[in-house]
Order: C-alpha cells, then structure tokens, then sequence
C-alpha cells in the first residue's frame, strides 16, 4: 500500500515535471515570437522613414518639375507675344503668377491627401503590413501622379483661356482708344473749334479778332 | 523835330522802300543837280518827294542824313495772320498802333494760315501767341481719354 502511494506520487510529481518543461518551453517560443514581432516593427519602423523620404520625393520633385516647366512654357509664350507692350507683359506674367500660386495650393492640398492615406497604413501594421504598404503607396501615388497631371491640363487650359480673354481685352481696348482718337480728330476738335469761334468766321470777323488780340496783348503788357 | 514821313510809315515794307528811296537821293545828291532833280520825278512815289522838297528844304543832305538816323529808331512789330491783309486793314491796324503802342511804329506782317485766327506777336525780343490755334490747343489740354 505504502509502495503503491510512492509509485503514484512519483508520477505525479514527473507529470508536474514535464508539464512546467512543457510552460517553459512554451514560454520561451512565445518569447522568441515577442522578439520577432519587435523586430519586425522596428523594421516597419525603418521602412516607414524611408518610405516617408522616398516616396514623397519623387512626388515633390515631379510636382516641381511640371510647375517649372509650365512657368517657363508661359513665360516663353508671354515674351513672344506681338504688339504687348513690357507693362502689359508684366500684367499677362503676373496674372499666371497668382493662378500658379492657386495650383500649388492645389499640390498640397494633393500632398496632404497622400499623406493622411500613407497614415492610415502605418496604422495598421502586422506581418504582413510591409506588403500592403507597398501597394498602398504605389496606388497613393499613381493617385497622385494623376492628380497632378489633371492639374497641369487644368494649368494649360488655364493659361490658353487667361491669353485669349485678355487679347480679347487688349483688342477692345485698343478699339476703344482708336475710336476716342477718331472722335478727338474730328467731333471735339470741330466742337471746340465752334466752342471758341462760336461760328466760322468770315474775313471781316477775322480782322476784328486781331484787333481784339492786340487789345488783349496790349492789357497783358506785352508792348510795354 | 520829327518828319511827317515816319508818322506815314505802316509796314516794315514802306520802311525798307523808303529807305532804298533815301539812298537813291543821297547818291543823285553826290552825282549833279540834274540827277538829283531825275530821281526825285521819276523814282521816288510823289506822297514821298513831296514830303522831302517841303522839309529838305533849307539843308537837303543834313535832312536825308537825320532821317537817315530816325529811320534807324522805328520800332517794328512782327505780327502773323492766318490772311491776306486787304491795304484798308493794314491801314486800320497800322492806325491802332500808332495810337496804342508807339506813333512811330510799323508792322511787319506774315502770313501764317496755321494759326487758324487771331495773331501771333513778336516784340523787341518777347513773343506772344493769342492765335486761336493756341486757343484750341488749350482747350484740348483739358479733354482727357476714356477707356472704351
């Protein structure tokens, strides 16, 4: 009976052995999978830096190389211009100046969307996250790319539009002052010329205006 | 004591033929009485000799010499009109200056049909433009363009 109770005791107690070599065991894998896990995020962690570096770089200097190209094709367009004058020019430049400065709003309004999207990932990193980041930021950036493209159309449509309203402007204008200069030439001219003669003045009325000019040098004291 | 001439001087024009008159007598003088008596029939207008032969009486050379020395004091008002002057406004216009300005003066007159009227003045070294294309020209300093 005593070696009965020895046996079951010794069993129990090698039991209890394995099971706490089976937790240990267990504890150190789990352990092992922390590690890994920290690892993994540490190297998201890198990724995410160089992604940050990489991938808005090119977006940046893409964006800056089609607003470059577009100020020089408009400054090139504006300088070619016939019959402008350099202050008219000067309007014509400034006027894309302002609408370039409203594209690159839109540029960030773009950048800033891609941004909060490239956010949105990182928050939910796991193992497989690197994967999905990469599609996520090459579709962010397709994204972008398209954005900007449609911007610079818009940019081009914007300065064809700008040049033909304002040839349209400069060509009334130019009407307008040709037509006042017309009415100088002939309607205020003959006005005034009435104005002052009153009527056409016959050769008697002639010579009594220079009698009457004299008189009128003569209380200038001209003959003094 | 001043000579009636002078006073029936109008233009610069009688000035400088009254002095080419003047000459004439004075070389006629130098010449022979016979030459003299020539000139002064034939080429000196009557108003003029008859002038003379009253006031040269007495000393005809110192006479033509004095007048000579006058004639160098008339005072002479360039003045442009846009017309032909008829003699009868020259005679008027001539009439206002002897009485307004000086009672010697004469009138150099210029045609100048740019100035469209009145006259403009030029006057021991001052100018004066009352013509009325000044006139105009002001008013037209005045009318300013509007963008059409």
């Amino acid at each position: 009976m005593g070696n009965e109770l020895l046996y079951v005791l010794i069993g129990l107690i090698s039991a209890l052995g394995l099971l706490l070599v089976v937790f240990v065991m267990l504890f150190i894998k789990s352990q092992k999978s922390v590690s890994s896990l920290r690892s993994d995020l540490d190297l998201l962690k890198k990724d995410k830096v160089d992604l940050e570096k990489g991938a808005y770089e090119p977006v940046n200097t893409q964006a800056r190389a089609i607003i470059d190209t577009a100020n020089k094709k408009a400054s090139e367009i504006i300088a070619s211009v016939q019959g402008l004058s350099e202050q008219e020019k000067n309007i014509l430049a400034n006027s894309f100046q302002q609408m370039l400065a409203a594209n690159l709003r839109d540029y960030q309004s773009v950048a800033s969307k891609f941004s909060q999207t490239y956010e949105g990932f990182v928050a939910n990193i796991g193992r497989d996250v690197k994967e999905r980041l990469d599609m996520g930021l090459n579709k962010v950036i397709a994204d972008a790319q398209t954005e900007m493209k449609r911007s610079t159309l818009s940019v081009n449509a914007a300065i064809q539009n700008l040049y033909k309203g304002y040839e349209v402007e400069v060509s009334e204008y130019k009407k307008g002052i040709l037509s006042q200069i017309d009415k100088l030439g002939v309607d205020i001219i003959k006005q005034v010329s009435l104005k002052v003669l009153g009527k056409s003045l016959s050769k008697k009325e002639q010579e009594e205006l220079v009698i009457k000019s004299l008189e009128e040098a003569k209380k200038l004291g001209f003959f003094e | 004591m001043e000579s009636e001439l002078l006073s029936k001087l109008r233009t610069k024009d009688d000035l400088d033929i009254l002095r080419g008159e003047l000459d004439l007598l004075e070389n006629a003088l130098y010449q022979s009485i016979n030459k003299y008596n020539e000139v002064i029939k034939n080429d000196i207008r009557s108003w003029v000799s008859e002038i003379i032969l009253k006031e040269g009486k007495e000393d005809l050379k110192g006479y033509i010499k004095k007048l000579r020395s006058e004639i160098l004091t008339v005072p002479v008002l360039s003045a442009s009109i846009n017309f032909e002057p008829s003699n009868t406004f020259i005679e008027k216009l001539s009439l206002w200056l002897k009485q307004n300005i000086d009672k010697k003066i004469v009138v150099d007159l210029l045609l100048n049909t740019a100035s469209l009227g009145g006259i403009q003045l030029s006057y021991r070294g001052k100018y004066l433009d009352l013509s009325l294309r000044k006139k105009i020209s002001a008013e037209l300093a005045n009318v300013r363009l509007q963008k059409g």
